[in-house]
């Protein structure tokens, strides 16, 4: 959908909130994909996705495009509501990585998707992935899943494009190694 | 002639080439499908917005109204209490002309005044 389209049906929706549930079927899928892989729970992603909703729906007046889309406004509430989720929830139980498991690299990440193929290279970076701090997982899936610019991704995590560029090098250092290495840390300090 | 120099050198920043960056990416996107919400949860929820949209309609509606009476009132109000005080204003000025009237009708107020 291209800009022009978004804006039209957000400016129908201000128009008539009746008209909102255009964009809620847009985005519908990719909210809950985005609290889904956060929270690694589908009522915990059912109850967040509709909170995002709710308050989008609410808040919707006061909505001014300012060069961001729509639909970096829309995940800049789920991120919140996503904050607001890690801190209620600091004492979570986290997934260990098996330290004795051999290393994942294969020369160059070549094929990933072969790379991937087996179950234990899969679990192992999916071990990696939810390792990772709030931040960096949110942008790995508005990076890579939902493919967000830089200047969306930054307007979502309320940073600059600059600190966004440099989480995303930080981010793909800790894969790497961590990845390369088997049982890396990917919990590297900010 | 070659010499193996003591020194050690700090990688300052690390750098992932743009291959490499592609090849995490696919990585990830293979491990992590996009993960779809049940068609009953999506159903409801879009039944729920919709119920809380009409809601906002009739509460934007009643608030206009609301605005509108309020105006009303607010503008009565007003008018009402500029139109008293030209009633007023006319009759203290009806007043003053008849305080000023001369004692005989046959001269001027002003004379009468400066007599």
């Amino acid at each position: 959908m291209s800009r022009e389209q978004e804006r039209a049906l957000v400016l129908a929706a201000k128009a008539n909130p009746e008209a909102f549930s255009e964009l809620y079927n847009l985005y519908v899928d990719r909210i809950y994909n985005y609290h889904y892989r956060h929270t690694s729970n589908r009522t915990e992603a059912e109850d967040l996705t509709s909170r995002t909703f709710y308050r989008a729906l609410r808040s919707l007046q006061s909505y001014r495009e300012t060069g961001a889309p729509f639909q970096a406004w829309l995940y800049r509430i789920a991120h919140n509501l996503v904050v607001n989720w890690y801190r209620d929830r600091q004492n979570r139980p986290t997934v260990s990585i098996d330290v004795d498991a051999p290393p994942l690299l294969i020369s160059g990440l070549v094929s990933p998707e072969a790379w991937v193929s087996t179950s234990e290279t899969r679990q192992r970076l999916l071990n990696v992935i939810e390792r990772l701090p709030e931040d960096r997982k949110t942008l790995i899936i508005l990076k890579f899943v939902d493919t967000m610019s830089n200047a969306e991704i930054a307007e979502v995590l309320g940073r600059t494009e600059g600190a966004i560029k440099a989480l995303y090098h930080r981010t793909l250092i800790s894969l790497k190694r961590a990845m390369s290495e088997g049982a890396g840390d990917v919990q590297s300090k900010r | 002639m070659f010499s193996r120099s003591g020194k050690r050198y700090v990688v300052l920043q690390e750098y992932v080439p743009l291959k490499q960056q592609r090849a995490i990416a696919r990585a990830v996107v293979t491990v992590w499908p996009r993960i779809r919400p049940s068609r009953a949860f999506v159903d409801q929820l879009s039944r729920d917005l919709a119920t809380e949209a009409h809601r906002q309609v009739i509460a934007h509606h009643s608030k206009g109204d609301r605005t509108l009476n309020f105006l009303g009132l607010f503008s009565g109000g007003v008018l009402s209490v500029v139109g008293g005080l030209a009633i007023w204003l006319l009759v203290q000025r009806d007043q003053d002309k008849a305080g000023n009237a001369p004692l005989n009708p046959s001269q001027p107020a002003s004379r009468a005044t400066a007599a």
